[in-house]
């Protein structure tokens, strides 16, 4: 299998490859701010247990 | 013990917390193999070459763009009928995930159309109707925000995603009950695939990877709301109080 070939995809690259790199983009994106949302409300949690 | 157990957000966020890890691993095994049957094993399509390989990954974000909306018209129902708090925490949860599938269904659509029909954009029934989807989607958060009451809040978003349901089969059947630019159904309900199996196999485990990111997305989110909910008086319930740290406590994956 030809790599260069797989990547151009028939010279439409831009694309194919500017859907399938957003989606992953979003979905990295999403994650980490799920991710940072998730801590911030753990260490809320933790804060106000300690502070009682 | 009754499933209505769980249907408490002290009994969920910790059940919630198992399960996320489990559908994680599901859509990465999922989405792995999907991608594998649709950019490499996957034939050439006669017509559009390769270009149209796009569809493994433009189909299931539009499905998730509609399924995520009845799900959480789903939860609306149960959250107006029965007062359950956890549906429209889940409402709250999913709705960043399904205004997200529908933007990247109109955004991998536009990058389809333009080499195929030599357009981004056309105001067809089918583009049309999803761009509603969308606005719908930003509407409920936008509503749910605006209303500082979360109770009056989430009532009124309830509403708000039922009454917008309707939405929903007319971006489904736009495609037959109107001339679209837009393609119609390649694979259906009611009369099944009409691409080559691989192709259909391929699509298919793309979606079933969506669904499984888009639930271990929405079970991690509706945990974060349901600390955010509970920690808002300032007070702490008491199944937080006596929760075990480790449910918590910054550990490697949340």
């Amino acid at each position: 299998m030809n790599w260069s070939e797989f990547f151009s995809m028939d010279g439409r690259a831009l694309y194919v490859w500017g859907s399938f790199g957003a989606v992953a983009l979003a979905l990295l994106v999403e994650m980490i701010l799920l991710r940072l949302r998730i801590k911030r409300a753990q260490q809320a949690l933790t804060s106000i247990r300690a502070a009682q | 013990m009754s499933i209505y157990k769980y249907a408490s957000p002290t009994t969920f966020y910790p059940l919630a917390g198992k399960l996320v890890p489990w559908f994680a691993a599901l859509a990465v095994i999922l989405g792995a193999a999907g991608l594998y049957l649709g950019l490499f094993l996957a034939p050439q399509d006669y017509q559009q070459g390769e270009v149209y390989r796009i569809i493994f990954i433009h189909v299931p974000t539009a499905w998730m763009a509609m399924i995520i909306y009845l799900v959480m018209a789903g939860y609306g129902v149960m959250a107006l009928s029965f007062n359950t708090r956890l549906s429209s925490m889940m409402m709250e949860a999913l709705a960043p995930t399904g205004a997200l599938f529908t933007v990247l269904a109109l955004w991998t659509g536009a990058l389809w159309g333009k080499p195929t029909w030599g357009t981004y954009w056309v105001w067809d029934a089918r583009m049309t109707s999803t761009l509603i989807l969308l606005f719908l989607y930003v509407g409920y958060i936008a509503l749910t925000h605006a209303i500082e009451d979360k109770k009056r809040a989430d009532k009124a978003g309830a509403l708000l995603v039922i009454v917008g349901s309707v939405n929903v089969p007319i971006i489904y059947f736009s495609v037959k009950w109107w001339n679209t630019l837009h393609q119609s159904a390649s694979v259906s309900v009611t009369s099944g695939s009409k691409m080559a199996s691989i192709m259909a196999l391929g699509m298919l485990v793309m979606a079933l990877a969506c669904w499984m990111y888009a639930i271990a997305v929405s079970l991690a989110r509706v945990r974060a709301i349901i600390l955010e909910r509970e920690l808002e008086g300032g007070r702490l319930a008491n199944w937080l109080t006596e929760l075990p740290s480790a449910n918590f406590a910054a550990k490697g994956r949340a």
